[in-house]
């Protein structure tokens, strides 16, 4: 059973965020609602939640290129990011995880900007937007801010988020020529199954394919997502070879147990993240 | 034999359209201007006293009806089959966390579930017990009574240590199978409305009114003749919606009684997950022998199934699996001991399959191991060793009716290409990040209850005067597709059209008494019964049609809509006639009874003919591991059966897919975790079926074994079709990574490190 819920229809960016100021925790913003509204099932609730709905914001949605930046309003489902051309071809790892992501129901309602609040360590848009170098635009009472995703989430279900600010805008910087991408998912079954692992990948060659740029972003592998730096260093600066790819992909294995310590699940994703990883840079490089 | 018009022809369900088109009503749709809603308050703890329970406050919140108790159970707290020890509410004990306590009713829903809050109840713990291990052992905490084991069924055959004497390899295996659910669509639902006599009415998705009569009979204190149970449309079942029913529908019934009005109750999925019972999980322990050639000695089985809570129908479930230990092979001498432990978790029972599924993991398993042993090919192993005509079962019973295992081994290699393809996949690189693999499952199932029980059905047809025609049948239809088949069958013999033919909702008040909906025994019992109702109508029909039509011609027929003469000639439209009984004072109406052939088991001696006949099957899975993260791919599966004769060939095929699928689910995916007794999956969301993307390429191939004692021959598909996936799909794993998976399910976890990783 739902709860009781007391619901508003905003018209204005402006008008969210100053409900949010004004009402405090008790709000919520309402997008897609796939994940939301099954937060709302079960118990009676402590204090009263009002939801807040932008989904009939005009313009919120809408995908874009600028001149130097792919722009995704927060309100762009996972079915228009996955059947969009311009993010198909600027933004490849996300309209990829875009597309694996739930089953199309699901796609159809969520909301990218939902999946990066939500702040679920399974997100799927998240280690795409991380090795894209993505920022967020947020806009609040006091004005409006640009935040790269790893400042954004900081841990499971947890975003530094001020309560009223809302996100409107994923801003991808164009990537340079001759970017090679790639994007990896491991789940239980093909479809409707949250991503056990992801990982997602950026490397730019110079001309004499020595790796300039390396970008990993993980799902599921860290709490706080972010870019494997450590991993990307062992690249960078160097022509890649299946010793050195092999080499990064135990050092994403090394970042997450460093961070995470070892669980139960760790003898299972140490020899998997590390395979994952490995795959998607030789995805990246075509050589899969 | 003469052509069928409309067995064996592919038709459309009969109740197709209703369930595509959102018409069919299920119970959560039932609505009454002055229903009240109920809700269950469940326990906080898997084994418990219960000291006290005040509903004081409850009564008095806003909207509520009535609030009861165990002590306001009418009649007697407790129902069940072989040992009634289920209560509708705990009364001196709690046994696992999804037992209820008390049950509100209110005018809405919201207000019943705000009145759960307002009952008091304390329990004084007790020492609980999840495993079935640690429940076996002396001095654990008894759950019913001081032992917890209280079923123990076997089968004995020749002198087991003889058996190993003879044997030149001989091997020790255990295998483990998962606690999973039914995963029906629909969750619980049921509406009761007060007669105003007495009595009551209750509808909802229950799969077995009878039984569920039988428990309404024993707690409301009523006799049968006061109880109506009317089925709605039934939102998958898979013999799940039997005993959790019947305490939803005494619940509603309570409640209904009590307050002089309609109840309502609905469980949500989660609800569901934590109240209703689950598939029996096994540990199953084997010694096997056999000669250098691979001919089988001997076979020792030691199987225990952890219960949960409560009794259901555990004894026959085991016994099923103790009966069928062997697989469809021919061992001289076996010795298997099958028990049932109770345990404070949630309760098992009767799932598709009904013991099979466990059993046949274990023994398909252990052949494929064996042969590996012997150095020989699966498929060579199961040919050499299998059950043909007039061989003898594990339980010394000699199959006299035609046996088609071999048939349905030989078709499925065929259809796979099983030795090339073997070979082909042995030559891949050992190392190769992406292996392929093939395996095979079989098994033996006997057909309907068995010894379980007497083996019985009803069916009534009625002709109308306009020549259209209604069945009733004490039968249910539960997605398996059985109205079809009766459908098919009354249009067959009455020679009228599938569309002239309707069949109406399960009614214990119109229909005798005719067993439970289970045991893939709908089409071979409730078939037969509707076979004879239809043919005495028939009887009926032609003598009239011969004194209308001045003639003494016994050769007349019915044949679509018409009365034809031998020449084929026709002579009277069958609405025609329907009309002519009806003046000339004949009813149209007749009553078929069909009681299966006599079985005998001796459970003394552990031995019998414990089923009148069998069906045979074959499975065959491709697979693709992925050696790196422990990922299967199933690429293409084969699914043989002998079915007898197919009445339906698109319901065949329903059967199959869908067997398959949940099949494949228990391989690879399914299992609902517990912790200490309390359920951590209790959605779709962390419990996984398969999807329709996960579902290989499949190819159905339906052998054709006419049995004696089936409607034009017919047998069962409906569960031999989930029995053998499993273990088809896990030796063909096993066959890609070379590592022997052992324990269900088969997740990315065990395919990658060869176990199961534990959430802490």
């Amino acid at each position: 059973m739902i709860r009781p819920l007391k619901y508003r229809r905003m018209r204005s960016i402006e008008e969210t965020c100053s409900a949010l100021m004004v009402l405090g925790p008790s709000a919520r913003v309402l997008a897609g609602g796939t994940d939301l509204i099954v937060s709302l099932r079960g118990a009676e609730p402590k204090e009263d939640v009002i939801l807040l709905d932008i989904g009939t914001i005009p313009g919120l949605g809408e995908i874009r290129e600028e001149e130097r930046a792919l722009v995704i309003g927060s309100l762009a489902s996972f079915a228009q990011i996955a059947l969009s051309p311009l993010v198909r071809q600027l933004a490849s790892p996300l309209a990829g995880a875009a597309a694996r992501m739930g089953n199309p129901q699901v796609r159809n309602r969520a909301t990218i900007g939902g999946n990066i609040c939500n702040a679920s360590p399974c997100a799927d848009s998240v280690p795409a937007l991380i090795a894209l170098d993505a920022r967020l635009h947020f806009v609040s009472t006091e004005g409006e801010h640009l935040l790269p995703v790893e400042e954004t989430i900081d841990g499971p279900y947890s975003t530094t988020v001020p309560h009223d600010a809302l996100l409107t805008d994923i801003v991808i910087p164009k990537l340079p020529a001759g970017a090679l991408t790639s994007y990896v998912r491991l789940a239980r079954r093909q479809a409707a199954a949250k991503a056990r692992m992801a990982v997602a990948v950026v490397l730019v060659p110079d001309e004499k394919g020595n790796l300039v740029d390396v970008r990993i972003g993980c799902g599921s592998v860290t709490p706080r997502p972010h870019r494997m730096r450590k991993a990307e260093g062992r690249l960078l600066g160097s022509v890649p070879t299946d010793e050195r790819l092999a080499a990064s992909a135990t050092d994403v294995a090394a970042e997450m147990i460093q961070e995470t310590g070892i669980r139960w699940s760790t003898e299972y994703k140490e020899p998997a993240v590390k395979a994952l990883t490995r795959r998607a840079l030789r995805e990246a490089l075509g050589w899969d | 034999m003469k052509d069928f018009k409309v067995v064996g022809k592919k038709v459309r369900r009969v109740d197709a359209l209703g369930k595509v088109t959102g018409q069919a009503r299920y119970a959560a749709d039932l609505a009454d201007p002055h229903m009240l809603y109920g809700a269950v308050l469940r326990a906080s703890l898997s084994h418990a006293r219960v000291v006290s329970i005040d509903v004081s406050q409850a009564v008095s919140f806003p909207g509520v009806e009535a609030v009861l108790t165990a002590a306001d159970v009418p009649g007697r707290n407790r129902f069940g089959t072989m040992i009634p020890n289920q209560r509708v509410l705990a009364d001196d004990k709690v046994r696992f966390r999804g037992d209820g306590l008390a049950v509100v009713a209110a005018r809405s829903a919201r207000e019943a579930a705000r009145a759960l809050s307002g009952i008091r109840v304390q329990l004084e713990p007790l020492s609980a017990v999840f495993s079935p291990e640690e429940a076996m052992k002396r001095g654990a905490p008894g759950i019913h009574g001081k032992s917890n084991i209280f079923v123990h069924h076997k089968v004995r055959k020749g002198r087991i240590a003889d058996g190993f004497r003879r044997a030149d390899v001989i091997l020790r295996r255990t295998y483990t199978t998962a606690l999973i659910e039914h995963a029906y669509l629909e969750p619980e639902a049921v509406m009761a409305r007060p007669d105003g006599e007495g009595g009551v009415l209750v509808e909802g998705c229950v799969q077995n009114m009878y039984t569920t009569r039988r428990g309404l009979s024993t707690v409301l204190r009523l006799p049968l003749a006061k109880i109506r149970v009317v089925q709605t449309t039934v939102g998958g079942s898979f013999g799940g919606k039997d005993e959790v029913m019947t305490v939803l529908a005494a619940r509603a019934a309570m409640l209904a009684l009590r307050t002089g009005r309609p109840v309502q109750m609905v469980n949500s999925r989660e609800e569901s997950f934590h109240e209703s019972y689950k598939r029996h999980p096994y540990v199953m322990e084997y010694r096997i022998g056999a000669k250098k050639n691979g001919r089988l000695t001997a076979l020792e089985v030691r199987m225990v199934a952890n219960a949960g809570a409560y009794a259901t129908t555990t004894p026959f479930v085991v016994w099923r699996s103790v009966v069928q230990c062997a697989g469809p092979y021919v061992v001289p001498h076996v010795k298997a001991d099958a028990y049932g432990v109770y345990t404070n978790t949630v309760y098992t029972g009767a799932m598709r399959g009904f013991g099979s599924p466990q059993g046949n993991f274990g023994i398909e398993l252990l052949m494929d191991e064996l042969a590996g042993e012997l150095g020989m090919d699966p498929l060579d192993l199961r040919i050499l060793n299998g059950i043909r005509t007039g061989s003898r079962t594990a339980t010394g019973q000699k199959l006299d009716q035609p046996v088609a295992f071999i048939e349905t081994l030989e078709r499925s290699a065929r259809s796979i290409n099983w030795k090339r393809r073997r070979e082909e996949l042995d030559g891949q690189p050992r190392n190769a990040r992406r292996r392929k693999g093939i395996g095979m499952a079989a098994s033996y199932r006997g057909c309907a209850l068995g010894a379980e029980g007497t083996d019985a059905a009803g069916a009534v047809v009625s002709v109308q005067t306009d020549g259209s025609v209604i069945v009733w049948s004490g039968i249910a239809e539960v997605g398996q597709g059985y109205y079809t088949v009766i459908a098919q069958i009354t249009a067959e013999v009455l020679g009228v059209n599938l569309a002239d033919v309707t069949v109406l909702p399960y009614d214990t008040a119109i229909m005798s008494d005719s067993g439970p909906s289970v045991a893939s025994r709908s089409t071979m019992l409730g078939g037969t019964a509707t076979r004879r109702a239809a043919g005495r109508v028939r009887r009926k029909m032609l003598a009239e049609a011969r004194l209308i039509l001045r003639t003494k011609a016994k050769s007349m027929d019915l044949e679509r809509g018409w009365v034809v003469s031998s020449g084929g000639q026709r002579r009277m439209r069958i609405r025609d006639l329907a009309a002519a009984c009806f003046e000339r004072g004949v009813a149209l109406f007749e009553f078929g009874w069909y009681k299966g052939p006599d079985i005998h088991w001796d459970e003394q001696r552990g031995r019998g003919s414990p089923y009148f006949t069998y069906v045979y099957g074959t499975n065959m899975a491709e697979v693709e591991v992925d050696q790196e993260t422990g990922e299967v791919r199933v690429l293409q599966f084969v699914s043989a059966h002998d079915v007898g004769r197919v009445v339906n060939p698109q319901g065949v095929l329903g059967q199959i897919y869908g067997g398959v699928a949940m099949g494949l689910g228990y391989g690879l995916l399914e299992e609902v975790e517990e912790r200490e007794g309390r359920l951590v999956t209790e959605n779709f969301d962390e419990y996984l079926i398969p999807t329709s993307l996960d579902m290989p390429q499949m190819k159905a191939v339906m052998v054709e074994n006419p049995d004696r004692h089936g409607p034009y021959g017919a047998k069962s598909v409906g569960e031999p079709t989930t029995e053998i996936a499993a273990p088809a799909v896990v030796n063909a794993i096993c066959h890609a990574t070379g590592q022997r998976v052992r324990d269900l399910p088969a997740n990315l976890e065990r395919v990658l490190l060869g176990k199961k990783l534990v959430r802490t």
